[in-house]
């Protein structure tokens, strides 16, 4: 078990390097000696985290955000077949998507990453998601939260249309919903009555972070 | 003064006798004309006949064509389809093996792009020197994006860099040859689209390195062919600008997340500065005293200076109301 620190730290290094290969190889060599799994997730949780900040500040660019999920994605599908019931447990669930007629998933893919690497449990519907998939997804998978990405102003205005279909269909208190891409602002996510927006990844994730535990409290308060 | 003379003198930071408007109003002049997007980016006689009554109505000093960032790639290859939201969009991207061993030079003026090569023709017929005319074309590396992905793109800058950079190369010798056609048609300015030059996705170092050679070339290919080079770059591209002002353009079109003194500070005199209304919230969703005021403040702060063209941070969303437009442009002439 002495190589654990030594592995945690080379698998932390992969990652932030988007090494693929060595993350893999770290992850694999760490359940080899004994570690616990959530061991590796948590590596690669402070990893992605520390990646998020530097993202924000302008140290580093998509591309190095997005090799890294690449090793983020490779070192989890070695811990994936390991991790048990318990191990699983997730912050909460989210469906994320990019909204119809839009097309751009980049944004949305590592906001997908960094949620799963925080502990969510993430559900991507993928891009030219229709108004009533989001709705129907979150109900199916008894979401905590629905994410949506845009990346143009001519799309942006359906990520209302869910929350209005949510409204209609008399289900909006179930979800927190959360708004994020290149067009969208705060402002924006206030106007069309969302419950959180992103900046950027790490902000999304931030955001997520409060909605679940504004809806710990609601349950709290209402039980 | 024309429209095109005041632009001229602005990007010379010459006084001009009010702060030339040149805001791109391809998308809400043809929601205007009740032409759909997937008519304007088919039809030239259309797309024309569309900015034209935008010219009429709102007298700005330059007008430029639709925006489609599909009409490359289509012509490169890439599937395009048009999609509910009215947008034309690429469903098959290509594979970076087929556009390297493609030749872009040869196919960047086929399937659509034509279209826009013949619009700027008939502006060019109807509206002589008293309005810039002005083609917007995809810069090498929004081509490249566009065409085979940008998280193909991504995952190249930072795996396969020389692969990327040789797809860029042929890119640019593409992106040149369709200045060509459009200054040849009549374009007085070509505006060079490079949205995925914004800094989240190519730091300073990597539009150093892999980019600005190549935009300087176009730059140099449009000022030789006696066109205006305007260079415009979507979102936050502040810690970029440097770089972006080295790319040698008359130009630099900037997005509303940067403001545009603190731009004028960093560039200097290198490029006159086009923008920056926000097109997102301000334009679309402003009053029209909103507009006014924000427009205003902008032609005070940069216009004395000169070297100041007032536009949106990117191209007017189709549903701008009209009385938004109007205030951006009298902003300029009471200010």
């Amino acid at each position: 078990m002495s190589d654990q620190p030594t592995l945690t730290a080379a698998l932390e290094a992969a990652v932030e390097a988007g090494d693929e290969a060595r993350a893999a190889s770290a992850a694999r060599r760490l359940l080899e000696i004994g570690a616990a799994p959530t061991v590796i997730t948590s590596a690669l949780s402070r990893a992605m985290e520390r990646l998020g900040e530097r993202f924000h500040r302008l140290d580093i660019f998509v591309p190095d955000l997005l090799i890294a999920a690449d090793a983020f994605a490779a070192a989890m599908a070695v811990v994936e077949p390991v991790l048990n019931r318990s191990q699983r447990e997730r912050k909460g669930t989210i469906v994320i998507g990019v909204v119809e007629g839009d097309i751009h998933t980049l944004g949305k893919n590592l906001v997908r990453v960094m949620l799963a690497a925080d502990g969510f449990e993430v559900h991507d519907l993928g891009r030219d998601v229709k108004v009533a998939e989001f709705a129907d997804a979150a109900l199916e998978r008894r979401a905590d939260i629905i994410a949506m990405s845009a990346l143009m102003t001519t799309t942006m205005d359906r990520m209302g249309d869910v929350i209005g279909l949510l409204v209609s269909r008399g289900v909006r208190d179930r979800f927190r919903v959360l708004v994020g891409g290149a067009p969208v602002t705060q402002a924006y996510a206030d106007e069309i009555g969302a419950d959180g927006y992103g900046e950027d990844a790490s902000e999304a994730v931030a955001a997520a972070n409060r909605l679940m535990a504004m809806r710990r409290g609601a349950k709290t308060e209402h039980p | 003064m024309t429209g095109l003379e005041r632009v001229r003198r602005a990007i010379r930071f010459q006084p001009t006798d009010r702060v030339p408007v040149a805001p791109l109003l391809g998308a809400h002049a043809a929601a205007l004309a009740k032409v759909t997007y997937e008519a304007a980016s088919a039809d030239p006689i259309a797309q024309a006949d569309a900015l034209l009554r935008a010219v009429q109505l709102y007298r700005p000093d330059a007008i430029f064509t639709l925006m489609d960032l599909s009409a490359e790639p289509e012509a490169l290859g890439a599937k395009v389809a048009c999609f509910s939201s009215g947008n034309r969009v690429v469903t098959r991207y290509l594979s970076p093996e087929e556009l390297l061993t493609g030749d872009p030079e040869r196919v960047i003026l086929t399937a659509r792009v034509p279209v826009f090569v013949e619009t700027v023709r008939l502006l060019r017929a109807a509206l002589g020197d008293t309005v810039m005319v002005g083609a917007l074309i995809s810069g090498p590396l929004t081509a490249a994006a566009n065409a085979v992905g940008i998280e193909t793109i991504a995952r190249m800058l930072r795996r396969h860099r020389q692969t990327l950079a040789d797809m860029l190369e042929g890119l640019t010798r593409a992106c040149a040859a369709l200045a060509s056609a459009h200054l040849e048609a009549g374009a007085h300015g070509i505006m060079v689209l490079e949205p995925c030059a914004t800094s989240d996705i190519l730091g300073p170092d990597d539009l150093c390195s892999l980019l600005l050679a190549r935009l300087q070339s176009l730059a140099w290919h449009i000022r030789r062919h006696d066109g205006i080079g305007f260079l415009h770059v979507c979102g936050d591209c502040r810690a970029s600008l440097r770089g972006l002002a080295d790319g040698r353009f008359d130009v630099l079109s900037l997005d509303a997340p940067v403001d545009l003194s603190q731009a004028r500070e960093v560039i200097g005199r290198s490029a006159a500065l086009m923008g920056n209304l926000d097109v997102r919230h301000l334009l679309p969703r402003g009053t029209p005293d909103h507009v006014r005021g924000t427009a205003m403040l902008l032609a005070c702060e940069l216009g004395p200076e000169g070297g100041f063209i007032l536009s949106g941070g990117c191209e007017l969303p189709p549903e701008t109301p009209r009385e938004n437009v109007r205030q951006m442009l009298q902003a300029c002439v009471s200010y």
